[in-house]
């Protein structure tokens, strides 16, 4: 479905504050499959979302959504097929507008006279329905500008407006690490249900273990712009929370490896 | 609770006082158990001011005693009150009281304590040998030849190190060529791939493991001698290097084979993460494309845990036909090849340990953590060092190279 091959990002190149945060991905993700990735801060996860989403064009590489090759499409062309939720819980609404308004200009994304829909009584009616099964008691709330929603609440609104025009991907981006404990765990809980209610194909980035091991089909975890592990089928339905910590370990371990120890290694390992 | 020990001539003395209940059995836990760490395998408890006994002291009395068990202690209490007796009696561990005065348990000065050197030095069979048989005909890093790979059965007697793989496709990256070492016949193999445990083959009934390798050195026989060693004064630790110096001189041999089993201060090594098999594996020096092949330690790794070590070492003078033994920055004078599997620690039995038995003991324990080809780390400032033990044993014997060496 997402096919990205050899995809690099340099920022600031050739200069001191140059940063490889992309090195030649190579990553396929298949229709309907849900993806964490993890890693250390830095470590090239949101740049990763950023390139597909199209935030940024790669300096190399070419990205695919099934047969299309978006690799030079603007931001603005992919959001037909891309649904995206932030950390933040603030992005992405405009908080004087009601909910039932956020949620038509959602409705409406990608249209092209975005503001002349009207909400009329079976929009509505539909909008009420959808916000009811997030189980927050939001649909009594319609008419309440967005503004005075618990971050909890206005993160479970983003991602059904991500999600309600079904995007062919969904990106979210440590879209729990924000929120209360209590908050984060209903989002997360909110999110596996929805990708698998409509059967999305998804990309995650999160900083909790625990999501990791409970929520996706498979886990990546970057390191230094690199996929440096990759857990999908019966392998990921194994991990564990330490087995991801080992995983960490020695990843960083790998970076003691410098050319001092190779040259004793190929000495004495024989 | 206070907690006092004092060394006597038989038995560790173990003064306690107060209430053994359970918010004092863990402390009262990892005390003893740190005891039996140390060597003390008959710890005699002087209960005379114990006031309590509570079902959470019982449990790690239990604990305690279990762990004796293992290494044929003995656990006895002291002078207890009659609380502590009926308690004791009523839950059927009557059999931990025993009526002696602490005075007869005669106090030692720590100054006798010494012990000299020859003491734990035991011959077990005076001419028994390691015969020794090699394949090396793979150079690391190269593409792997049918011609090079050689089936290895290893049986009761068969020690071993090398790389090899359980599986029958000889070329390829199917063939999974690891780290590995086998010990009476028991071989612990680590799957090339750095997220996996090590996989283990044990000899039951008919079975008889068998690696296909593309090196190896492969003894057979048993071994003479055997070496127990403890923390001392001046020398808190051994060496690998000083470990094999010694087997060499043990068996007054110019080449040794050893088994070490010992408590861990730190391992020094690396293991493949990725098998050869039909290319080259990497330039030399690509220390980038290197980390994919090899996984090293990075700092002296499985501190606490039991490490079982096999090795064969040279006189660097004398002729070894194997070219897998390497020269020792540690040791000039030797040239050594060692792997080592490494367990959970559990405490060992003083005095003359049987081989046989400690390999079944642990290979029918909890699973091995790891397999590490030891290596000695002598980058300037940077490097790691040898591998360090603190108590354990060691066995060893001469090696006889075998005539007819691939
Ligand atoms: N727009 C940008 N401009 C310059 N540097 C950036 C930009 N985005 C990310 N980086 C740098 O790229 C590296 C990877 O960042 P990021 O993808 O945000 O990491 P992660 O999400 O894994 O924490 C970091 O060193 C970061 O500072
Ligand atoms: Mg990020």
């Amino acid at each position: 479905m997402l096919k990205i091959h050899a995809v690099s990002k340099t920022f600031f190149p050739q200069t001191v504050n140059e940063v490889r945060a992309l090195r030649g991905i190579d990553l396929t993700i298949e229709e309907g499959s849900f993806t964490c990735i993890i890693g250390t801060n830095g470590s090239g996860k949101s740049t990763l979302l950023n390139a597909v989403a199209g935030t940024f064009f790669p300096d190399s590489g070419t990205i695919r959504v099934g047969e299309a090759d978006i690799t030079r499409w603007t931001e603005y062309q992919r959001a037909r097929l891309i649904g995206r939720v932030f950390q933040n819980p603030f992005a992405g609404t405009a908080a004087e507008m009601t909910i039932a308004e956020n949620i038509v200009l959602a409705m409406k994304r990608g249209l092209s006279h975005p503001l002349t829909a009207a909400l009329n009584k079976s929009t509505k009616s539909e909008i009420g329905d959808r916000v009811r099964m997030l189980k927050m008691g939001l649909e009594d709330r319609l008419d309440n500008p967005i503004g005075t929603l618990s971050g909890g609440q206005r993160q479970a609104l983003t991602l059904l407006m991500a999600t309600w025009l079904r995007p062919r991907l969904l990106l979210l981006d440590e879209h729990t690490a924000a929120l209360d404990p209590k908050s984060a765990a209903k989002i997360a809980e909110l999110t596996k249900l929805i990708i698998h209610q409509e059967k999305l194909t998804a990309l995650m980035v999160t900083h909790s273990m625990q999501q990791a091991v409970d929520l996706p089909d498979r886990i990546i975890m970057m390191h230094k712009g690199q996929i440096v592990e990759d857990f999908q089928k019966e392998q990921k339905k194994r991990v564990r929370i330490p087995d991801l910590l080992d995983t960490f370990d020695r990843v960083q371990k790998r970076e003691l490896m410098d050319e001092s120890v190779a040259e004793m290694l190929i000495r004495d390992y024989v | 609770m206070k907690i006092e020990a004092v060394k006597t001539e038989n038995a560790l003395l173990i003064k306690i006082s107060g209430r053994l209940d359970a918010s004092w059995s863990d402390y009262f836990t990892d005390t003893f158990l740190e005891y039996i760490r140390n060597g003390e395998h008959y710890l005699v408890i002087d209960a005379g001011e114990l006031t309590f006994l509570s079902s959470a002291g019982i449990r790690s009395l239990v604990r305690i005693s279990k762990e004796l068990n293992r290494v044929k202690g003995l656990l006895r209490l002291i002078q207890a009150n009659d609380f502590v007796t009926g308690t004791l009696r009523m839950t059927g561990f009557g059999e931990w009281l025993a009526d002696v005065a602490p005075e007869d348990l005669l106090v030692v000065s720590d100054d006798t304590n010494d012990k000299s050197e020859d003491t734990d030095v035991f011959v077990l069979k005076k001419d028994a040998r390691i015969v020794v048989e090699v394949v090396s005909a793979w150079k690391p890093w190269q593409q792997v030849k049918e011609k090079e790979v050689a089936m290895h059965e290893f049986q009761a007697d068969s020690f071993a190190l090398g790389i090899g793989s359980p599986y029958d496709k000889l070329a390829g990256k199917e063939s999974k060529y690891g780290d590995f070492v086998t010990f009476c016949g028991h071989v612990v193999y680590q799957m090339p791939e750095d997220r996996s445990r090590p996989d283990y083959l044990i000899p039951v009934a008919d079975f008889v493991p068998t690696l296909q390798t593309i090196q190896c050195l492969h003894g057979r026989g048993e071994m003479s001698h055997l070496w127990r060693f403890a923390p001392e004064a001046e020398k808190e630790r051994q060496g690998i290097s000083e470990l094999a110096s010694r087997a060499l001189a043990m068996t007054n041999a110019e080449q040794a084979a050893f088994v070490i089993l010992a408590e861990t201060e730190g391992l020094v090594g690396a293991y493949m993460i990725q098998s050869p098999g039909a290319e080259q594996a990497f330039k030399p020096n690509d220390f980038v494309e290197m980390r994919q092949w090899l996984s090293f330690c990075g700092e002296p790794a499985y501190t606490g845990e039991q490490s079982l070590v096999f090795g064969i070492v040279s006189r660097r003078d004398s002729p070894d036909n194997s070219g897998l033994l390497v020269p020792l920055a540690s040791n000039p004078g030797l040239a050594m090849h060692a792997h080592a599997v490494i367990f959970p620690y559990q405490p060992l039995q003083n005095g003359v340990l049987d081989l046989k038995n400690q390999i079944a003991k642990f290979f029918n324990g909890p699973p091995p953590k790891g397999v590490m080809h030891l290596l000695d780390d002598d980058r300037p400032t940077l490097g790691l060092g040898e591998s360090l033990f603190t108590r354990g044993a060691m066995w060893c014997a001469p090696v006889q190279w075998k005539e007819e060496t691939v």
